[in-house]
This record gives C-alpha cells, sequence and structure tokens, in this order.
C-alpha cells in the first residue's frame, strides 16, 4: 500500500496542469509584437506571444528571469520550481514564463501557431532561432525589459537558452539549461523525421489541411519520445504493472500527449530539423558559437538522461567560458527536469538557489 | 535537434556487418528449405492449415545426431541474424556442429518465403492468434519429426528467441541438453507495456491499415512502428561512438532498413505483437501460473549472456532467473551497444558474445564425448 500510495503521488506531481488555473496562479497575458520576420525568409504577421508573470519586478529591472517550456509545454512547464521560498522565488524575481512561438496545446489561448492564426500549412516554417527571437522580442518590446537576470528551460526549452545565450549575448547574466542544451546525439534525426511521418501517415491527416484536429496522431507523434523521458531502472521502480501504465498514460495524457494539435506538432517538429546552435550565422559550428557566450552557465542534468548522454553535457560545458554543471542523480533521467523525482527536483532546487545567490553577490561586488 | 558532429570516424564495415542480411543468399549459403508440418492446433484454439516452418541447417549432423543446435531468432528478424556467428572455426562452428535457424512461426518479413504467417497464408485477419508456445513448438516439431533429431545438444536465441529458448527448456525438459538465452530474460522489463502498446497504436491510427485488411502492405505505417523500437536497441552512448555524424547517420538507417526497418508486413508484425501478450513461462501448463516453479523445472545448463546497460532487459532479472534455473550461470558483457550486443553493432561485444557460446558449447561437447 506504502508503494502504491507513492506511486499516486508521484503521477501527480508529475504533470504540470495545463488545463486550469487556480485562483492563486498569475492570469494569462498577450503581447500582440507586430510581424516577425523569420530567419529563413516570410514573415508570421501580427505575432501574439502568451505569458504569465510571477513576483515584481523591482524599480531597476534587475531581478528578472525568463522560463522557457519543453516541446509540447506550455508556461506552466516550470511551476514546480516556482513560488515563495521556491528556486525560482517569486519574493525576490520576476519570472516570466513564455508560451513558445508555435505553441502545440489545443486548450487555452496561446502564442501564434499555425493552427490558431489560421494559416494552417501555409503558415511559414519557424526554427528554434526564430522561437529565441519571438521571447526576446516578447521581453524587450512588451515587458520592457532591457537585460535579464538570468533565462532558464527545461529540455528544448533548455536548448533555447543556450540559443539566447548565444544569438543575444548581452541580453542576460546567466543561463541555467536544465535537460538540455546545443547538443544532441544523431539519434535526434530519426526521432524528428519519425514523428514527421507519423503524423504524415496518419488517418485524419489529410495532408495537414483538416478541420477536426487529428488527436490520435498528435498523441502518437509525441508518445514516440516516452523511450526518452526515464532511465529503465525508473520504469520498473513506478510503472511495474499494467494498470500502473496507464493511469501513468492517462494523466501524461491529461497534461500533454492528448492536447496538442496535430499541425502545430508537426511545425513544431519541423523547426527541430532546421537550425540550431552550431548554425548560428557568423559562427563556424558549435564550438565556436559557445565559446562566444558571456553568460555564466549553469547546467542541471541527470547523468542518465537517454536524450542527451552524459560526455554531451561535459563537453559543452567546457566550451562555454563560465559554464559548469550540477549533476542530478536520479533514475527520472531527462525528466528530473520536470518533477518526476521530488528528490531531484529538491537537489536541483537547492543549486539553483545557491547559484542565483552567487551571482546577485558577484553582480554587488562588482558595482 | 542537432546532431553531435565529435569524430568523423564511420564504420561503413561495421554497419554492413549488423545483423542478419534479409535481401540476398549468396554462393556458401545454405539452401532455404521448407518444412510441411501439417495442421497445427494451437493453445488457443484455432488451427493452421497446412503450417510451413521456413529454415536453413549449416555443417553435418553426426552419425550419432548429438551435435544439433537451434538457434532463435527475435522480434522481426530471420534465420539470418546469427550468420556472423556460425561458420568454419566460428562459435557455433560448422566444422563440429549442425545448426539449424528456422524462420518462427509467423515470421514478418517480406522479401523472401518464409513460415506461415497471416499475410503469406492469405487468412489476414482470419489468421488465428497463436503464442508464443505454439511457436516453440512448430520448432520442436521441425527438430523431431522433420529433421529426425530426437535431441538437441543446446538451443540459443536473441532476445525474443533467448525467451523461446528458456521455454523450450521448460515445455520439453528433456529434449535439450543446454540453452543459451542471450540478451533475455524470462519476465520482460516493464517498459514492454508501452512499447508495444505504441506500436500497435502506430499501426491502427495510420493510413492504409484498414484494420488489418489491406491488399497492399502499408509500408510506411509498419517502418514508422518498427523505429519506435530504436531507443531501445542501443544505449545513448552509441549514438556518439559509432554514428556521429548525419551522414553516418543516413547510411545506419538505409542499412537498418534493408534488413530489418522497412521490410517488414503491418499485419503479420501486429500478430507478432498480440502473440508476445499471451502465452509466457508462467502460464505454461502443469507451474500454476509460477513462473519461478516453471524456471526451477528447467533441467538444461543454462548459460545467460546479457549487458547490464541494455534498456530492455533489467539485469535482476536475468540474475533472477540464473538463480532460479538449478544449473544456471550469467556471462555480463559490457557494451554501448545495450540490447543490440548479438550482432556487430558493437564488434567487441559480438565476439565476446561469440567467445561465451564457443566455450560453454566447446564445454559441453567435451563433457558428453567423456561421459560415452
Amino acid at each position: 500500500m506504502t508503494k502504491l500510495l507513492r506511486i499516486v503521488t508521484l503521477l501527480l506531481l508529475a504533470p504540470t496542469g495545463a488545463y486550469c488555473h487556480t485562483p492563486e496562479q498569475p492570469p494569462h497575458q498577450m503581447a500582440v509584437l507586430g510581424d516577425l520576420e523569420l530567419e529563413e525568409g516570410g514573415a508570421i504577421p501580427n505575432l501574439r506571444m502568451s505569458y504569465v508573470t510571477h513576483g515584481k519586478l523591482n524599480s531597476t529591472k534587475s531581478n528578472a528571469i525568463l522560463f522557457l517550456h519543453d516541446l509540447g509545454g506550455n508556461h506552466h512547464s516550470g511551476d514546480h520550481l516556482i513560488g515563495p521560498g521556491k528556486a525560482l522565488d517569486s519574493d525576490k524575481y520576476f519570472i516570466i514564463c513564455v508560451d513558445e512561438l508555435g505553441n502545440s496545446q489545443t486548450t487555452f489561448e496561446h502564442s501564434t501557431s499555425p493552427t490558431n492564426s489560421g494559416l494552417k500549412m501555409r503558415f511559414p516554417y519557424y526554427k528554434g532561432r526564430d522561437q529565441v527571437n519571438a521571447g526576446y522580442r516578447l521581453v524587450t518590446q512588451a515587458l520592457r525589459i532591457p537585460r535579464l537576470l538570468a533565462v532558464t528551460g527545461v529540455s528544448s526549452g533548455a536548448d533555447q537558452a543556450v540559443q539566447m545565450a548565444v544569438s543575444h549575448p548581452d541580453f542576460m547574466e546567466a543561463i541555467i539549461p536544465i535537460s538540455g542544451g546545443a547538443l544532441w546525439t544523431t539519434d535526434g534525426l530519426g526521432f524528428t523525421a519519425l514523428a514527421l511521418s507519423v503524423l504524415e501517415s496518419c488517418s485524419g491527416w489529410l495532408g495537414g489541411n483538416y478541420e477536426a484536429n487529428p488527436v490520435k496522431c498528435a498523441a502518437d507523434a509525441m508518445m514516440i519520445f516516452v523511450p526518452y523521458f526515464y532511465t529503465r531502472e525508473w520504469w520498473e521502480q513506478h510503472i511495474d504493472t499494467a494498470g500502473a501504465y496507464t493511469k501513468w498514460r492517462n494523466t501524461w495524457g491529461a497534461h500533454h500527449f492528448d492536447l496538442q494539435d496535430a499541425r502545430d506538432v508537426y511545425y513544431r517538429q519541423i523547426a527541430n530539423s532546421r537550425g540550431w546552435v552550431g548554425d548560428t550565422p557568423g559562427f563556424n559550428g558549435w564550438p565556436a558559437a559557445l565559446r562566444s557566450i558571456k553568460a555564466r552557465a549553469l547546467f542541471l542534468a541527470s547523468p542518465y538522461d537517454h536524450f542527451v548522454p552524459r560526455q554531451l553535457y561535459e563537453i559543452q560545458v567546457k566550451m562555454i567560458p563560465q559554464g559548469r554543471i550540477s549533476w542530478i542523480d536520479s533514475t527520472a533521467g531527462h525528466l528530473v527536469c520536470c518533477d518526476a523525482d521530488p528528490s531531484a527536483t529538491r537537489a536541483m532546487s537547492e543549486a539553483i538557489t545557491a547559484f542565483l545567490k552567487e551571482l546577485i553577490a558577484q553582480k554587488k561586488d562588482n558595482n | 535537434m542537432p546532431p553531435l558532429l565529435m569524430r568523423t570516424l564511420v564504420s561503413i564495415v561495421l554497419l554492413l556487418a549488423d545483423a542478419g542480411f534479409a535481401l540476398a543468399h549468396w554462393p556458401g549459403q545454405p539452401n532455404h528449405r521448407m518444412a510441411y508440418l501439417g495442421d497445427f492446433a494451437l493453445e488457443r484454439g484455432g488451427i493452421i492449415n497446412d503450417l510451413k516452418i521456413s529454415y536453413v541447417t549449416h555443417g553435418t549432423l553426426s552419425a550419432a545426431k548429438d551435435n544439433a543446435i537451434l538457434f532463435m531468432h527475435t522480434f522481426g528478424s530471420n534465420h539470418h541474424q546469427f550468420d556472423h556467428l556460425i561458420g568454419p572455426g566460428r562459435p557455433l562452428d560448422t566444422d563440429k556442429y549442425f545448426v539449424i535457424c528456422p524462420d518462427l512461426l509467423g515470421s514478418t518479413q517480406t522479401t523472401f518465403e518464409h513460415s506461415t504467417s497471416p499475410t503469406n497464408s492469405g487468412l489476414k485477419m482470419q489468421f488465428p492468434l497463436y503464442n508464443g508456445r505454439d511457436v516453440v513448438r512448430a520448432n520442436h516439431q521441425l527438430v523431431t519429426q522433420v529433421l529426425g533429431i530426437p535431441h538437441l545438444l543446446a538451443a540459443t536465441g536473441f532476445a525474443r528467441g533467448g525467451i523461446f529458448a528458456l521455454q523450450l527448456a521448460v515445455s520439453y525438459p528433456d529434449f535439450v541438453d543446454a540453452i543459451v538465452p542471450i540478451s533475455a530474460s524470462a519476465r520482460v522489463g516493464t517498459t514492454t507495456f508501452f512499447r508495444l502498446q505504441m506500436l500497435l497504436s502506430l499501426i491502427e491510427s495510420c493510413e492504409g491499415w484498414q484494420d488489418g485488411n489491406y491488399d497492399v502492405n502499408p509500408k510506411r505505417c509498419i517502418a514508422n512502428a518498427m523505429s519506435l523500437l530504436i531507443p531501445y536497441m542501443y544505449t545513448p552512448e552509441y549514438w556518439v561512438q559509432y554514428v556521429d555524424t548525419p551522414e553516418a547517420y543516413t547510411k545506419w538507417r538505409n542499412t537498418m532498413g534493408d534488413y530489418y526497418l522497412d521490410i517488414q508486413d503491418a499485419r503479420d508484425v501486429y500478430y507478432l505483437i498480440k502473440s508476445g501478450g499471451h502465452g509466457s513461462l508462467a502460464d505454461t501448463p502443469g507451474f500454476g501460473g509460477d513462473i519461478f516453479a516453471a524456471l526451477r523445472s528447467i533441467r538444461a545448463k543454462t548459460l545467460f549472456i546479457g549487458n547490464r546497460r541494455d534498456e530492455i532487459i533489467p539485469p535482476d532479472r536475468v540474475e533472477a532467473d540464473a538463480g532460479t534455473i538449478p544449473n544456471a550461470r550469467v556471462v555480463w558483457i559490457d557494451s554501448v551497444a545495450g540490447h543490440n550486443i548479438c550482432c556487430n553493432a558493437d564488434p567487441q561485444a559480438t565476439r565476446l558474445v561469440g567467445e561465451a557460446i564457443r566455450d560453454f558449447v566447446g564445454e559441453l561437447a567435451a563433457r558428453e564425448e567423456a561421459n560415452r
């Protein structure tokens, strides 16, 4: 019984609730930012970016932290790290949680995407750097904050945090990429292509020109990532029966797999295959791009992350002049980012708290 | 998500050597043979009419018929899967042993005429549901009735084929002196719960599947479904070490496609998954659902060969199996290839697998020689 309870607790902790705001949560906001020119040509007309903020911006505008969510996530994906007394302490910091350009969830009104723009498959192809630029525009133009204390993000949000430090080197004091970064294995080529193929061959996709979202197609395309979520040990420990699996699947379905728009997921996957830190204009490959980063960087990851093997984290941390990593030793693997293991969340929170404290102390010294 | 361009060593040779080729037989390879087993009653009811089992044999059966070894392939593979370990002087030494490699009942590949399956029987979705024990029993009949061999020196198999080796030793305790399950355990890991459900989900929602009643095999549907298995085949480090550029990835994917991912029949794989869900060691008649009772009944000497970094098979389960079978041990091989230690994904690991088999079977044969 104890074990069963523990599983249930874990499952309830795991997701970030996408579909409901509780009364004490900050209200959704929408910034209207005009046309966004895309790197590979084309423009998104009348870009809108949805977001929430936690805490208060101080008078010197020096306490703002930007949080970037994972592929398929939303502005709630960091909620487990945000709040009074938490790592991203809303008593001290002003935390901006944005929904990325092209956000793929169906349950709330969010940033411009192929589907909510009405353009469907005529929406221009965007890439990771365009998403980063959209976030940059939100912070600088709508919120009028010229420089951030830190940029953090989980999974592909961590990739974007690194990209932001390369593309906008003076925009932040620090980055905190969690379960992600600039480097992935070649396996990523396979699962990106697979996600696209699954959508294209799915009944109801209709070349992407559907009226009714084929929810199952989108869920299938998202679920191809499940094998990379945790370590084998995590599955053995927590999902030890078919019933436990069903419960896990349904919980995840309710906040992630089953509320995705197929077309928005398709475009988001294409973004994964078009551009990365290493091909940022002006650099000849990822080592030079990483060496150019001025921000202090604290990576947080499990050494058993199935998306990104340990050695890839170590290489990039070595390349970034002020880079380091805190290993979060947990069988939750990649999903240490996202509250799959409460003790990992605690360890991560402590590391972030200490890092931010150090950052502020150094800033004071410099002033 | 960008690939890391870390090293440029691309081993084409390696990729070509990876696993058995489905496409072609070349001179020197044994001919495909077909065994006709007549009407075959299935454990859960239903009958397969005129069951055919395709197979090849390597080497020569001794006069005493005491040198036969059975190899069973894994999910979606074929009789070629262990070709690199079979031959004169190789671990399964054809100068010494008579090696039988069948294609398992329900075989799924589209590139050659193989054992009876839902699709090649013409029955499509009217094909009866078979289970793992039916697969094993068909092999037993092939060996005893068609080849006239009453007793095997050893049975080995990779992954699912390794589970079948265990089942063979439980179902026919006096039939086999030894078994060598590789990357296998009697109880698979819990990731299996969703892995196979995901494959089914992808197949069922794919355009062209038509509830399984298609006339034209929806190749893309089944290639996508099979691709879901890739994360389980290797450790994450494998990609960094062996497939480290986009060009290397393309080569890897094309090769893997040619002999595995892109040559599957959707319906046959669908049935293969359904069959995997029913019938395990635990529900072998006579053991009351107790998997450990079934394992304790095994008389064959047992050698497990595994990798603690296998994403599918938890090492503690292998050790529990080995601790329960009266005469069993485990050889652990540490490799970035993860589950795929068998088949030259990591040649060093495969060499060690081969040596473990060579030593074990050699000892076994020597002991039997001494006993005569």
